[in-house]
């Protein structure tokens, strides 16, 4: 009796531990990012976003593509989905408050040009 | 005996890829390359001015305006892909780095090169070894000099009177011969030059973010 209830808990330890499995195409992509190869990796990341395959580790590194690529608002965006489906997520939280900081300091240097001009 | 340790190496096992299903969720620092909001660009001016510098310079057997010219007549020009100009002779610039209005009216899409330099030199007297005497070597007392140079850089834009960017560079040179100013000098220069050059011609910088890989 005491061995079965020791052997239930394990089991319900490893289902509820267990993590999301992606296919392929997610690792690739990420691999591609990590080659310099971003443009490929956003390729094969949209698709899996096509595919019904949404989560927040997918909107992370595509928000991460739209920094890398200068597309600022989408990545605000794409980060903000993404804590949406993992709220607290420490890296995904720490990628989009750096993104903040940086645009804060770019709007700061650009709003002293204009007030000076 | 046998089932009961079979069933032990089991629950063992389970244990294990129970613990290593829950370690934290594998990711990786990726680095991004965004345009630093201070960039200059120096295309977008008609002209590059370079102003005096203020000097304040303990290092007095070096002319210091001189190796300051060098610097931004050949080092930066070239790196900056620009001609710099000199001031006209009658042009100055006032203690709060402003331009005459003259000059500016004529100048008007122009950028001006000015700012701070200082070197400061510190005494201090040392017991050192020095060959000689009965057993090859003596204590002498010497002394060496500390060094520390300082160079605040403005680029001030003609239109506006705004300093468009300002970069300070400071470094030290401990233990230095003070037979040797020239050497010393140059020394910190060309370390302070280093990293100018690399500021003032970058554009983006390297920032890192993090990819999920799970």
């Amino acid at each position: 009796m005491k061995k079965t209830i020791q052997i239930m808990l394990i089991a319900s330890l490893i289902a509820s531990c267990s993590p999301h499995r992606f296919d392929s195409e997610f690792d690739f992509a990420n691999k591609l990012a990590q080659e310099g190869l971003w443009q490929e990796a956003y390729y094969r990341w949209q698709k899996e976003i096509d595919a019904g395959k949404a989560t927040a580790a997918l909107f992370n590194n595509i928000a991460v593509y739209f920094e890398k690529t200068g597309a600022f608002e989408k990545a605000l965006d794409t980060y903000q989905r993404a804590l949406k489906l993992e709220p607290g997520n420490d890296a995904i939280q720490g990628n989009l408050n750096k993104l903040k900081a940086y645009l804060e300091r770019r709007n700061d240097k650009e709003g002293g040009e204009k007030n000076e001009k | 005996m046998k089932n009961k340790m079979l069933k032990s190496i089991a629950l063992l096992t389970l244990t294990v890829g129970a613990l290593a299903s829950c370690s934290p969720r594998p990711q990786v620092q990726v680095g991004i390359p965004l345009p630093t909001p201070d960039a200059l660009d120096f295309s977008t001016y008609k002209s590059v001015f370079l102003a005096d510098f203020t000097i304040d310079s303990a290092a007095t057997s070096v002319p210091v305006q001189d190796n300051l010219k060098d610097l931004f007549f050949e080092e930066v020009q070239t790196a900056i892909g620009r001609d710099i100009l000199p001031l006209p002779g009658n042009v100055k610039m006032t203690q709060q780095d402003q331009l005459p209005e003259e000059f500016t009216k004529k100048h008007p899409e122009s950028l001006v090169i000015t700012g701070k330099f200082v070197v400061d030199i510190k005494t201090q007297s040392i017991v050192k070894d020095q060959k000689g005497g009965k057993r090859g070597k003596v204590r002498v007392l010497a002394k060496i000099e500390m060094w520390t140079m300082t160079l605040d850089t403005s680029f001030i834009e003609t239109k506006t009177g705004r300093k468009r960017a300002s970069y300070s560079f400071s470094d030290k040179l401990n233990d230095a011969d003070p037979e040797k100013q020239d050497y010393n000098f140059k020394y910190l220069l060309d370390e302070i030059s280093e990293k100018l050059i690399k500021r003032v011609t970058r554009t983006h910088a390297m920032t890192k973010r993090i990819l999920l890989l799970k």
